[in-house]
């Protein structure tokens, strides 16, 4: 019984989060479509990149801050906890529903994006780079959604959208800064620099580890008030 | 089964700058319980304890015979909630919120649903961000009644509703305890909603309990006496005498263990007994929070 609410309350995320999801999708495809019809113009590839990096950002923002944040800050928790869920089983619903709403367009996407460069003329050594960025941004969700879980302040979520919107700079100069990184972006198939593979094991540890974090301070968590 | 939908025992929850101790309370089936309390005393933190919303540090808190937070959502199914600061979706309709919390109780009444909609005067296909705050509140109530919870914890629901409204959702309260197996614990700084439906009273006070009984019992214990007393005479000390302010050769003496004896105590000591006042609700309560709060700085 307990487990089918768990379900009902991550299907009742999912129904009203579907504009942010309806919508990061449609932008999220349409400023693929800008790199694409640009027809490898490094001006239209360049817009459409940036822009579809954006949306990701904003989906990751919205997300957390709508499911988890918001319903605190609302008081809209007082309402769900109500019902006969407990702490620990709201808690792990918002991260299953947090997790499934943030990874379902970011997978749709990031393989849209691996087919738009992979149908037009941009250089397809660009997908590894490309995929290291997609990664920190789901790496960035995953911390920006355990620091939500763990801490009720706005003012914690904002050092983490902040530092997670400059590190996203630094990680993109560092990486074409490399020379073998700077090289392989260029070449006709696509070439996994060392630095690349590095960045990307890095993320993905990131991501277990925060996610583990994420578990671990709901099953310690007395309360999410 | 229980004939107590609440118990709790040596309850204490400490904060940085408050501390809710040694709290004691039952509350038998079948009863409305008014826990009346200034702001910050502590009623919605007993609440949401009751509600496992948060945890106590210390102490036993049993509801409808479970043990809590252990056995919180097995409580839970027979529990409503609501509070004053409750909110609900904002971009979901009324409808909406109706089918999802439905969905969840087998026991939803779909027809009592249907009668308080039209009672309260509310459509489902409205949006929740669009309702008054009264209409806000109703709504909040119909998805908790609807339920037909066995225990209501309501913390301040009345909270800036206007009379209509205020009278409607007492009324309502009032009817569902014609099922004598439920029980209603209602907190509110409101001394008038409170002694209108209420059969027992606690109240609160900076994180204490400072008395606990049932309504009559408060009314009937309660007397505000005015005396003269003639120069020489001395008032003698009585026990259950909260306040004594004397001005001059008047004196008032409030007490909470009025009787017969007390009043000739004071005759026998040579002051005349001029007028014995009934007190309300509200004088009981300033008056025993005052006390409790001299006791404590003593």
């Amino acid at each position: 019984m307990s487990r089918s609410i768990v379900t009902r309350l991550i299907l009742k995320d999912f129904y009203l989060q579907w504009p942010t999801l309806t919508g990061s999708l449609v932008l999220g495809f349409a400023t693929l479509a800008l790199a694409l019809f640009g027809g490898g113009s490094p001006v239209t590839f360049y817009v459409g990149s940036v822009s579809f990096i954006c949306v990701l950002i904003l989906l990751n923002v919205l997300l957390v801050g709508s499911i988890v944040a918001q319903e605190k800050k609302d008081r809209v928790i007082l309402f769900v906890l109500s019902l006969p869920v407990s702490t620990t089983q709201y808690a792990l619903a918002k991260l299953v529903s947090s997790l499934l709403a943030f990874l379902i367009p970011f997978c749709l996407l990031g393989a849209a994006a691996v087919l738009v460069i992979a149908l037009t003329p941009i250089p397809h050594g660009l997908i590894p780079l490309t995929l290291a960025v997609m990664m920190y941004v789901c790496l960035y969700f995953c911390i920006f959604l355990t620091v939500a879980l763990a801490v009720d302040s706005a003012g914690w979520n904002t050092v983490v959208i902040v530092c997670g919107n400059v590190l996203l700079n630094f990680l993109i100069a560092w990486l074409l800064n490399r020379p073998s990184v700077a090289h392989a972006s260029k070449a006709a198939a696509a070439v996994w620099a060392p630095e690349i593979l590095a960045t990307l094991a890095v993320e993905t540890l990131g991501c277990l580890l925060a996610l583990g974090a994420a578990v671990v301070t709901i099953l310690r968590k007395k309360d999410f008030l | 089964m229980t004939d107590l939908a609440i118990e709790v025992e040596g309850v204490a929850k400490a904060y940085r700058f408050f501390a809710l101790s040694d709290v004691k309370l039952t509350l038998p089936c079948g009863q409305i319980m008014g826990l009346v309390g200034p702001n910050g005393a502590g009623k919605s933190t007993l609440i949401r304890i009751l509600m496992s919303l948060i945890h106590q540090d210390q102490g036993q808190v049993r509801v409808l015979g479970h043990s809590m937070p252990e056995e919180q959502v097995a409580a839970k199914w027979q529990v409503g909630y609501v509070s004053d600061d409750m909110r609900l979706y904002g971009f979901g309709t009324l409808g909406w919120h109706m089918r999802f919390v439905a969905s969840i109780y087998p026991g939803w009444d779909a027809p009592y649903a249907q009668t308080l909609l039209k009672r309260f005067n509310l459509r489902t296909e409205q949006q929740i961000r669009h309702l008054s705050h009264g209409e806000r509140a109703k709504a909040t109530l119909l998805l908790m009644l609807a339920r037909r919870p066995r225990l209501l914890l309501l913390d301040e629901p009345t909270t800036g509703l206007d009379p209509v409204a205020r009278h409607e959702l007492l009324v309502e309260l009032m009817d569902v305890l014609r099922d004598e197996r439920r029980a209603i614990l209602f907190s509110s700084h409101n001394t008038q909603d409170v002694e209108q439906i209420s059969d027992q009273i606690t109240f609160i006070d900076r994180g204490r309990i400072i008395d606990s009984s049932d309504k009559e019992s408060f009314i009937e214990r309660w007397r505000r006496l005015k005396l003269e007393v003639p120069a020489g005479v001395t008032l003698p000390g009585v026990a259950g005498v909260v306040d004594l302010d004397v001005s001059g050769h008047l004196a008032t003496v409030t007490t909470n263990a009025h009787s017969d004896e007390l009043e000739r105590a004071y005759v026998n000591a040579g002051a005349t007994l001029h007028e014995v006042q009934r007190m309300t609700l509200e004088e009981i309560f300033v008056a025993n929070v005052m006390a409790s709060r001299r006791e404590r700085a003593s």
